[in-house]
């Protein structure tokens, strides 16, 4: 099963970069890894709600509400309800 | 218990988040979901694997990017290593299993403040872990439960909590030429391994800048 094998090399690949530097003796230089976070997320945002539909006015409601208030979850709902009641009211 | 204590704010949003995912991943992993909460404990590789199974993306490209996101464990890894000598091997193997972006920030804290303890560490990894994996169940219980077109708008929640940690991690000027670099690249890139090499391209600029900036 296709899904079994995402789940298991999921698994190993996280691991591996939990538990090397703790049973080996590894450090890591981090100049260039500290930006991650920013680019991976930014990559997986961007193709998503540049199609200037009830997206891209969702992404934007998120994108200020994310900027006030940190909470995941806020952001989550607020993405949800607004895209919900978006394609309920058919503008685009 | 100390731990306890420490551990509950991450128990909540943990709970809370994996709820989310369950509900979202029901759809897609049925009750592998749990298995994928059980095995890989990583909030953002598991909503970032959902997105790229939702688009179809290849196996070996998901696990690719998955290394890429929690590459940033081996920086905590590293830096917990040091409270660790001395320690049994197979006790290190186990704690560094529950490492994540929250129990790294409470255990490194503590063991700052106070003597390291490796119990601490292990007991606090725990409740975290309890949390995510009976959350992840929870939310498939609830994904069931969902009318139709409710459900059809849940997947966007990912597009909002991936909003969201970007807002969070952009912390300097480098931080946003990086983001907007991988975002760009990542729009007009064909779509597969847009993600990884838009990313890698967006780490680069931001190195790069960094050094500019100085």
């Amino acid at each position: 099963m296709d899904a079994l094998i995402v789940i298991l090399g999921m698994f190993a690949v996280t691991y591996f970069s939990r538990a090397l530097p703790m049973l080996k003796d590894f450090k890591l230089e981090n100049r260039y890894i500290k930006y991650i976070p920013p680019s991976i997320f930014a990559a997986l945002v961007f193709p998503d709600v540049m199609k200037f539909d009830e997206k891209t006015i969702t992404a934007l409601i998120v994108l200020l509400i994310s900027i006030k208030n940190r909470n995941l979850l806020l952001a989550m709902l607020v993405g949800v309800i607004s895209l919900y009641l978006l394609q309920k009211a058919e503008i685009f | 218990m100390r731990s306890f204590k420490d551990s509950l704010p991450i128990v909540v949003s943990y709970f809370s988040i994996s709820t989310a995912f369950g509900m979202i991943a029901k759809d897609y992993l049925g009750f592998q979901a749990i298995l994928m909460s059980a095995l890989v404990f990583a909030g953002a590789a598991q909503f970032i694997a959902l997105q790229m199974i939702a688009n179809k993306n290849p196996s070996a490209l998901i696990v690719l990017t998955t290394f890429l996101v929690n590459s940033r464990h081996l920086l905590m890894s590293s830096y917990l290593a040091r409270f660790y000598r001395g320690i049994s091997r197979k006790i290190r193997a186990i704690v560094s299993f529950g490492i994540t972006d929250e129990t790294f920030a409470v255990a490194s804290k503590r063991f700052l403040e106070n003597e390291a303890d490796y119990k601490y560490n292990l007991q606090l990894n725990f409740f975290s872990y309890l949390a995510w994996v009976s959350g992840t169940a929870l939310g498939i219980f609830f994904g069931t439960i969902l009318p139709e077109d409710v459900s059809r708008v849940l997947p966007f929640g990912l597009t909002a909590l991936f909003i969201s940690i970007l807002v969070s991690s952009v912390r300097q000027k480098s931080d946003l030429i990086a983001a907007l670099t991988a975002g760009v690249f990542a729009v007009f890139l064909p779509s597969g391994w847009n993600i990884v090499v838009a990313s890698l391209v967006g780490c680069f600029a931001g190195g790069v800048a960094e050094r500019w900036m100085r």
